[in-house]
């Protein structure tokens, strides 16, 4: 059974429409980025895919079941979500933030058990932060907080994982980090659905993307595919430089676009 | 003083027969209630009076020297046996909801505010004192002293007097400074106003129907008792040219026989004010 | 797999279970001391004796009726306050947060105000309790239907100053058109705050509801955990943020409107104790809510002893007290958090 259906999800935010019909599929073992310009309504796909946010019309399926039909606690024992900015109110300890994690497999006055535990340490083994297990979390540098944060994630075990711009704001070898991690998550077997603006890093190290503009899903397959000039055009207003380097493709952001009568042009050397 | 003189003779007349045994043990909490049962109980039956029974404010402070003392809770009050408590204002309710609950008789003087309510009041707890008699000795006494200041002029002739309250506040239509202005031969402003109650005296009136003597009275030891009048240029230009008599809170914080205390002071200031008058209007 | 032992040491846990223990203690020791302590001069001997009906008979009434049910007020309402403070600094994620903030106080003591001044409790003894607690529901109403509504915490804590300045405004309005000279100085007295001279009575109205309030409050633990990765990651995790919402507000209100209706208004113990006792327990709030009772009562109940050592003169009132020590802590509490933020 597919992991995760979309079917025609509309979402309007203050009765106005920021998705406006969209779908897609996709299943376990596969790291697909959401990417598109901002605004386009990423944010809150993701947010709707976690039920924060009810559709106006479409539908989600988790396993083939109508995410709105599942419990809370069944919900939350399927779907794993990792906001974006790392927020945390109280100085907690590294290990007690992970083990928040649990909180869906927890009878209401019960003990973590020994498997829970075990849960915890696998996590935070994955995002490699089992050396801060007992320091405070607001003792942390940036990039140790989004690893903890998403051992936090982890420790759910949930088959599914939805990140929002989880590499944002840290510094290059956090972000690569935090993407070579993603990955070899997915490839663990768990499906990955992250929120990216990096256009490289989506392009590097996502199985598959899903480009959206305007609330609708532009392109969706390959990164090779979808980030074709045409698309790249439409989707950004930007002209990309591709290449090839250590067997791995990239694209990156090269040239502002402009929209003339027959379609885009490069934006002129004198406006520059 | 007068005060003393009746209690010597209250207690002369009752001293030897009356035995104390059978008196229940009466507390007072409040300054009112202790000037009430200073003046009319046994000296035997006070359980406990109120700490300000012995400050500047009371009248029988001299009475109430070596007597226990209470700041008005409920562990004082019991622990000093009295079955019976008076009470003006002087117990905050949950403090009197304990007693009562406790077994004490918790009485909440009520205002008395004319002469007839005053000796109402007294009769009724001279009559739960089990001293009748001490009642009608002070009542008597009143009496007396009222009738022999009693002005035989119509009151549209008597001279008009603004009373002023350290906060500024008067005393209008059914209040006690009305009854003992009234005893004492003044026509009230504020009663004129046609005001009742409490609240204030505008300094307007003051201006509109300039008063031939102002009255302010202090309840604290050596206050300023013409603050009030200071406070505003308009008025202290009216109350400067003026008769400014000052009454001690001690007798008039509520209303007891010690009003007539009050009306005497005023009494005696009466033939002045009216000579003074006189006066002006001769200008 | 076999079972293995936890391979990190939750330091905090003892630390909590040690900080119970020590809290406990030191409630017990104060209580003897408050039962002890009074307006009238009775022996520790005495004391213990008549706490058991031995003795003078004035003395037993004393200790058992008078002393022994203010103790136990004072315990009961510093544990509501506790409570609830704890519960709401983690449901609102602010440090700055007690029962106040969200006005349920000042609507209780506005519903009492109200009783005072129509004179009912006259006519009808239960009166100013259950005005007290209406007074707290009515905020409470207002209060549940924004959660329900699934507003912003800043919106929350904006509406608890409203309900607060209207109660205040409307508390000033009966103080002002009273014509009874006495009512004002009766509110003013019942506002500052006393659990002098309570009675069992007082207990009976009290202890239902402030221990029905601790007990909804207690179960939103593991709920405010999850709120401390914010309210998107807390629901993600399977938080009912709505029902915990709801149950930390008509937990305050009945906790924290029933202390109020027998003691007036008595503040910040909310404010201080969770804020003592979180690094202790590794800011984890859950592990923060039982002790906040406990501390909550040790407060109240030290600043009830203070009350009756320092006053000389006129009686110190307990609301006056914990306000002086309190206000100041508030101000230093921002000011650390100003910091923070740079």
């Amino acid at each position: 059974m597919t992991r995760l259906v979309v079917e025609d999800l509309e979402v309007s935010l203050d009765r106005r429409p920021v998705v406006k019909g969209l779908s897609f599929a996709a299943e376990d073992g596969e790291f697909v980025g959401l990417i598109g310009a901002n605004g386009v309504g990423k944010s809150t796909l993701i947010r709707a895919l976690t039920n924060l946010i009810a559709p106006s019309g479409g539908r989600i399926l988790v396993d083939g079941t109508p995410i709105g039909a599942l419990s809370r606690k069944a919900l939350a024992r399927t779907i794993a979500y990792l906001p974006q900015g790392q927020a945390m109110h109280w100085p907690l300890e590294v290990y007690h933030l992970v083990a928040l994690g649990r909180l869906p497999h927890l009878s209401p006055f019960a003990r973590p058990s020994a498997e829970d535990e075990a849960a915890i340490r696998r996590a935070m083994e994955q995002a490699d932060v089992l050396q801060y297990a007992g320091r405070s979390a607001d003792s942390l540098s940036g990039g140790e907080r989004a690893r903890v944060m998403l051992a936090r994630a982890l420790a759910v075990e949930t088959p599914i994982l939805l990140a929002d711009e989880p590499a944002a704001s840290l510094d290059p070898y956090h972000q690569l980090q935090v993407m070579e991690l993603l990955q070899g998550i997915s490839r663990r077997g768990r499906l990955v659905v992250a929120v990216l603006h990096d256009l490289p890093l989506a392009a590097r190290f996502c199985d598959r993307l899903v480009l959206m503009s305007d609330g609708e899903a532009l392109a969706d397959g390959a990164p090779g595919e979808v980030l074709e000039p045409g698309n790249l055009g439409a989707a950004y207003q930007v002209g990309g430089y591709y290449g090839r380097h250590e067997a791995e493709d990239f694209v990156l952001p090269w040239r502002r676009l402009r929209l003339n009568g027959e379609g885009l042009d490069v934006v002129a050397d004198q406006e520059r | 003083m007068r005060a003393a003189a009746i209690l010597a003779a209250v207690v002369a007349a009752f001293g030897a027969s009356t035995s104390a045994q059978a008196l229940p043990r009466v507390a007072s909490a409040g300054l009112c209630a202790d000037q009430y049962l200073l003046m009319l109980a046994d000296r035997e039956q006070i359980a406990s009076v109120s700490w300000q029974a012995t400050s500047a404010l009371s009248v029988y402070a001299d009475r109430a020297r070596g007597l226990p003392t209470n700041r008005a809770s409920a562990e004082e009050l019991i622990s000093s046996g009295a079955t019976v408590v008076l009470s003006s204002d002087g117990l905050n309710k949950p403090t009197s909801d304990a007693l009562k609950r406790l077994g004490v008789e918790v009485i909440d003087l009520p205002f008395a505010n004319t002469f007839a309510e005053v000796e109402a009041l007294t009769r009724r707890i001279a009559a739960r004192l089990g001293r009748p008699q001490a009642g009608e000795r002070v009542i008597h006494d009143m009496r007396a002293r009222l009738a022999n200041i009693r002005a035989v002029e119509p009151a549209s002739s008597w001279p008009v007097l603004a009373y002023y309250r350290p906060d500024g506040g008067s005393g209008g239509i059914g209040t006690f400074v009305d009854s003992t202005l009234q005893a004492a031969g003044y026509r009230n402003l504020q009663v004129m106003r046609g005001v009742s109650g409490w609240g204030a005296l505008p300094a307007e009136a003051v201006v509109t129907t300039p008063p031939d003597i102002f009255g302010v009275s202090y309840f604290d030891t050596g206050a300023n008792s013409t603050a009030v009048l200071r406070r505003n240029p308009v008025l202290w230009g009216a109350a400067r040219n003026r008769r400014v008599v000052s009454i001690p809170g001690k007798y008039w914080n509520c209303g007891s026989p010690l009003l007539v205390e009050a009306a005497e002071l005023l009494a005696r200031e009466r033939p002045a004010v009216l000579s003074e008058r006189k006066a002006r209007r001769a200008r | 797999m076999t079972v293995a032992p936890s391979f990190h040491p939750d330091r905090a846990a003892a630390r909590t279970v040690l900080l119970m223990v020590g809290l406990t203690v030191a409630l017990v020791v104060l209580m003897l001391v408050s039962v002890s302590l009074g307006y009238t001069g009775i022996s520790v001997v005495d004391v213990a004796r008549a706490v058991f009906g031995i003795g003078d008979e004035k003395a037993v009434i004393i200790v058992q009726q008078l002393r022994l049910p203010r103790t136990l007020l004072a315990v009961l309402i510093g544990a509501g306050l506790g409570t609830s403070g704890a519960v709401l600094q983690g449901l609102l994620r602010n440090p700055l947060a007690e029962p106040g903030v969200l006005g349920v106080s000042t609507s209780a003591s506005l519903g009492a105000v109200v009783v005072i001044y129509f004179s009912l409790s006259a006519a009808f003894p239960l009166a100013l309790p259950i005005g007290a607690m209406l007074g707290a529901a009515v905020a409470t109403g207002v209060l549940y239907l924004l959660a329900a509504r699934q507003v912003g915490t800043l919106t929350l804590v904006l509406s608890g100053a409203a309900i607060s300045g209207l109660s205040i405004a409307l508390i000033s309005l009966a103080m002002n058109m009273s014509s009874n000279p006495w009512a004002i100085s009766e509110i003013a007295f019942w506002l500052m705050g006393s659990v002098r001279d309570r009675t069992f009575h007082e207990v009976q109205i009290a202890a239902p509801f402030i221990a029905l309030g601790i007990l909804l409050l207690a179960v939103t633990g593991r709920a405010l955990d999850g709120l401390a990765l914010g309210e998107d990651a807390a629901r993600s995790l399977g938080v009912d943020v709505t029902r915990v919402r709801l149950l930390a507000i008509v937990g305050t209100s009945l906790a924290t409107g029933a202390g109020v209706a027998v003691g007036g208004s008595v503040g910040f113990i909310g404010l201080m104790v969770p804020h003592l006792l979180r690094p202790v327990v590794g800011y984890i709030p859950s592990r923060l809510v039982l002790p906040s009772a406990l501390g909550g009562a040790v407060l109240t109940l030290v600043a009830d002893l203070a009350v009756r050592l320092l006053s000389r003169g006129t009686e110190l009132h307990l609301g006056v007290l914990t306000s002086l020590i309190g206000t100041p802590f508030f101000f230093f509490l921002i000011l650390r958090l100003r910091r923070q933020m740079q």
